[in-house]
């Protein structure tokens, strides 16, 4: 795991009255959970296997790319990140490891660690907008990619991940009715907007966060572990 | 009073996101088969409670131990056999939640009494550093809220996460004590599988109180 710094972090979306949130010093896992990593867990732990898991908690598709319960086959590489994992089944794998999964202030603050207008900040956006607009083929294994400035490989340009609040997200994103009637769904009040509305590509993450529900199963959608400092 | 730009913005967002769920997994189907306000149910479950296994869908699969308003040990699935209506809520919540409340007092109130007589209510707490068990019978007591049939639940962290996604609720801390939430309400069949989602306050209670009544 690489020892995060922690500080100060601007919410992309913050609603009326939320302007930072201090993040403590975390440690994150250098690469996503890979296939290989995945079975040892699901070897050991029997209701993470397909048939045994239950459908309120990871959806048909789970570990679908699996050739078979315990066998990875063809196209589940153990080097590359696994997908099709829920959010429930990768809590789950990080709690067996005495982790957890990473806020979503946390996955943030370690994937761009510059402050906003920095230009190496630019550079890290331009290099995520790249990534989205290309099809994606066979993932890479994770020991090949570049780590990034905290030593982070595979943050952008791999796989969409999970975080523990993902369903904190873009909060009301899915009420598009005038303000009166979206202020009848949420307490508090709707999100004000982004902080920074050219960040195109931090809006698109948000965007798919929201759209997210814990059990779904994608083919690219994996996760990393954290863990807090003591 | 409307914002265009940042309607505008999350219409943008919400397109974004369909066409990568599309892209990422062509058609998908979706997970569970709940319905929304004004649909209709399919679960059909009339085992006896307890004496079968709990549906694969049932929120009760979640498991774990709650603290009740009377400070007592609870599971979920001690309501088991009863139709029940669920929300996430906090006590501290000045705006939204007392009217959502309210909402269910109302449709409970709509029931007829053999419906009500078997429907439970579960309250259950965003914030259990605020909404200790004393305070959630505090709460219980100041809206009149039987004890016998609603429950009022704290638990960690963790586990209001856990239920929250279950459940399909959004809730973002947003500092001070305050919660941004999804306002939902969820009817749950006797085994604990959802049956109904509504959201939004002041929503028409009478398809509620129709499935209820059924389940």
């Amino acid at each position: 795991m690489a020892r995060i710094a922690g500080g100060v972090y601007r919410p992309f979306y913050p609603v009326e009255g939320e302007k930072t949130a201090r993040v403590a010093p975390f440690d994150l896992d250098v690469a996503a959970v890979t296939n290989g990593k995945f079975l040892a867990f699901v070897r050991e732990n029997s209701r993470w296997r397909r048939p045994r898991v239950s459908r309120l908690l990871a959806e048909e598709a789970y570990l679908s790319d699996w050739r078979g319960d315990l066998d990875l086959g063809p196209k589940a590489d153990p080097q590359r990140p696994v997908t099709f994992v829920s959010w429930f089944a990768a809590q789950a794998y990080c709690r067996s490891l005495g982790k957890r999964l990473p806020m979503e202030a946390e996955w943030e603050m370690a994937a761009n660690p510059y402050p906003a207008g920095d230009p190496r900040s630019r550079a890290v956006t331009e290099e995520i907008l790249r990534f989205y607009s290309r099809p994606r083929g066979e993932l890479p294994r994770v020991g090949v990619l570049a780590p990034n400035a905290l030593g982070l490989r595979g943050m952008h340009g791999v796989i969409w991940e999970w975080v523990e609040d993902f369903n904190a997200s873009l909060v009301s994103a899915d009420s598009r009715q005038e303000r009166d009637r979206e202020r009848e769904r949420f307490c508090g009040g709707a999100a004000v907007g982004a902080k920074d509305v050219k960040d195109y590509a931090t809006f698109m993450r948000f965007a798919f966060r929201g759209s997210l529900e814990a059990s779904y199963a994608l083919h690219h959608l994996g996760f990393r572990c954290a863990r807090s400092v003591p | 009073m409307r914002d265009e730009g940042f309607l505008g913005r999350v219409a943008i967002a919400g397109l974004a996101a369909a066409l990568i769920l599309w892209g990422a997994t062509g058609s998908r189907s979706h997970a569970g088969d709940v319905e929304h306000a004004g649909g209709h149910e399919h679960h059909e479950h009339k085992e006896v409670p307890g004496s079968a296994p709990l549906p694969d869908r049932s929120v009760y699969q979640l498991g774990g131990t709650w603290i009740d308003q009377r400070g007592r040990p609870f599971r979920l699935d001690q309501l088991r056999g009863h139709p029940v209506a669920a929300l996430l809520f906090y006590g501290t919540c000045k705006q939204a939640c007392p009217i959502l409340v309210h909402d269910v007092q109302r449709l409970d109130e709509m029931l007829d009494p053999a419906a009500r007589e078997r429907t439970r209510y579960l309250l259950v707490t965003f914030d259990p550093t605020r909404d200790t068990p004393e305070r959630l019978a505090a709460y219980a007591r100041d809206h009149k809220l039987d004890p016998a049939r609603w429950t009022l639940l704290h638990g960690s962290p963790e586990q209001v996460r856990e239920l929250a996604m279950v459940l399909g609720v959004k809730y973002r801390p947003t500092g001070g004590g305050e919660f941004n939430h999804t306002m939902r309400i969820t009817l749950l069949d006797r085994d604990g599988v959802a049956a109904l989602h509504v959201d939004g306050l002041r929503q028409p209670l009478d398809s509620l109180a129709r499935t209820l009544s059924r389940l």
